[in-house]
């Protein structure tokens, strides 16, 4: 009970204090607004232009969670064939490695040039910023597989696909889950970074305007958003993640309706 | 769900015959001098019977079960199951490991279901026996749980039942109670000797432990340090089903005792024989 209390009531003491220190450093150390604007200031700014900021959230947020999906897609594909081929893993994995040492933000024009102002190549680039977690947990966690129970599904001639799905996939699946709780922030990362190179939508797009008009206030408020964002993102996927993995929080399996064997 | 008579009466025995088996240690590749796990070694395990394999460790006991399993093919010699030729062929004996090997996203009942459902029995079918399994040997309430969150001694009783469940004939035990407590060990023993007395189970154990040889077997094979050969084979005459109390009776005693000496004997000839190894390269 005490320990939930104090999981709580940390966080929130911690950023109260933070605000408050914040408040207190514009106020008395004389900060003028268009360098570092009060909390409060924030809040209003934002507020007032909440029509603008929540539709270009939500066009931030489609590019984050379709570059996501394509980022999954890809890392679960490419992480198996790492795993289990060794000539792709021999030739691949240098290259993803090398490809990783590249900041996104130098390749991004490059993509814009290739494929226009569209959303998809902002998906594109924030698929490239958060693949390389996914498909490197996925890699690892397929080969994670104990040799004991390789041979068990040995002894009990379980077939290829058999194995897949009651062996390997389930020995995977919480690595991945640690993959993508990497791959999340990066997504927001890429998604903004996407939107600095060439756009007219977008949070990202918003925060380059309102610097370049030293609309101070509204680009905090963009900022904050955007973090915003980030939370509920990896909230989600700790949901997901507790939804997935029953074993790892639960000693007792809950539902008492049959389903489906995994 | 028990065996009845005449299923037991059909209880084909396990026989390995001259397997001769050896590795290429990985350092010395380039000069590839193999280092021989066991020549000619032969043993069977008649219907119903439970043997048992002591030897010093490192003597090759998890590997001669890997061949009898069918994971290893030996360089010579054949496994036999019955009139069966099974050598190399994995998926007719029962074979449950040191470690339980539960896979931890299945709850206990998944797991015991785990082979049933490989080989694509009804679900239905397989539950209701999995079910039946663990409330006979006392797993009933516990079904639901996930392996973290059981004993130690019930993991590896969820490990029998799944082994059980497939229908072998003949289970493969390699250490499976090691790092088991004392007395979770005693129950243990008591408890696998009522399941394979109640399924006329074939049995051939690997433990490095005199005390859980002699409680458990009919015989109990001892095993020479590398290459392996059987130097002693000790009957072990105590009627069946067996309570624990037995351990204090002076047949026990001496029966641990014969193995024991074996053991030593081995130990001694391995010993001497490296002494030897010794004085020839000088």
């Amino acid at each position: 009970m005490k320990a939930r209390f104090l999981a709580v009531l940390l966080p929130v003491a911690v950023i109260a204090a933070a605000l408050i220190a914040w408040d207190a450093l514009v106020r008395f150390g004389h900060v003028a607004s268009y360098l570092l604007p009060k909390p409060s200031v924030v809040v209003r700014q934002g507020y007032q232009s909440r029509a603008l900021l929540l539709d270009n959230l939500q066009v931030t947020v489609e590019e984050i969670l379709g570059g996501l999906a394509v980022a999954v897609t890809v890392g679960i594909l490419l992480g198996a064939a790492i795993a289990f081929s060794t000539v792709v893993r021999r030739s691949v994995l240098p290259l993803l490695i090398a490809w990783k040492a590249v900041p996104t933000i130098a390749i991004a024009p490059l993509i814009i040039i290739w494929f226009g102002y569209s959303t998809m190549p902002k998906v594109v680039i924030t698929a490239l910023t958060c693949f390389f977690p996914v498909t490197i947990s996925v890699a690892d966690g397929l080969r994670s597989v104990e040799d004991g129970r390789t041979i068990l599904f040995r002894t009990l001639k379980a077939n290829r696909r058999q194995r897949l799905a009651k062996l390997y996939l389930p020995t995977a699946l919480p690595q991945l889950f640690t993959g993508l709780k990497i791959a999340a922030p990066l997504a927001i990362i890429g998604a903004t970074i996407s939107e600095w190179t060439g756009a007219d939508r977008g949070l990202g797009y918003l925060i380059l305007t309102d610097t370049s008009t030293l609309n101070t206030e509204r680009v905090f408020a963009e900022v904050a958003l955007l973090s915003v964002a980030g939370i509920l993102l990896y909230g989600l996927i700790l949901l997901l993640e507790w939804m997935a993995l029953p074993w790892r929080t639960r000693t007792v399996r809950s539902s008492r309706r049959p389903r489906p064997l995994r | 769900m028990g065996m009845s008579p005449s299923e037991v009466g059909r209880r084909q025995p396990l026989s390995a015959v001259a397997l001769t088996h050896s590795y290429f240690s990985r350092r010395s590749s380039r000069s590839a001098v193999p280092t021989s796990v066991f020549e000619h070694l032969s043993l069977d395990v008649g219907p119903g019977e439970i043997v048992s394999v002591v030897g010093p460790s490192g003597c090759g006991k998890s590997t001669l079960l890997s061949i009898l399993a069918g994971i290893l093919v030996p360089a010579q010699g054949r496994v036999r199951l019955g009139d069966r030729d099974i050598t190399g062929q994995p998926g007719h004996l029962g074979y449950v490991m040191q470690v339980d090997q539960l896979l931890p996203w299945r709850t206990a009942l998944d797991n015991v279901a785990l082979g049933q459902e490989i080989r694509g029995d009804s679900r239905r079918n397989t539950l209701l026996r999995a079910r039946a399994l663990m409330q006979r040997f006392g797993l009933g309430g516990f079904e639901h749980h996930y392996p973290h969150a059981l004993s130690g001694g019930m993991r590896q009783r969820v490990g029998f039942l799944r082994t059980v469940l497939c229908d072998w004939q003949v289970l493969l035990l390699d250490e499976p109670f090691r790092g088991v407590d004392a007395l979770t060990k005693s129950h243990l023993h008591e408890w696998l000797l009522t399941l394979c007395g109640e399924f006329g189970l074939s049995v051939l154990l690997v433990t490095h432990d005199p005390d859980e040889a002699v409680f458990l077997s009919d015989r109990v094979l001892v095993l020479s340090d590398r290459p392996a050969a059987i130097i002693g084979e000790v009957t072990v005459g105590l009627s069946r089903p067996r309570s624990y109390e037995v351990i204090a009776s002076p047949e026990f005693a001496v029966l641990k005792h014969h193995v024991l000496a074996l053991l030593w004997q081995s130990e001694r000839a391995a010993s001497q024989a490296e002494v030897q190894a010794i004085r020839m390269q000088r």
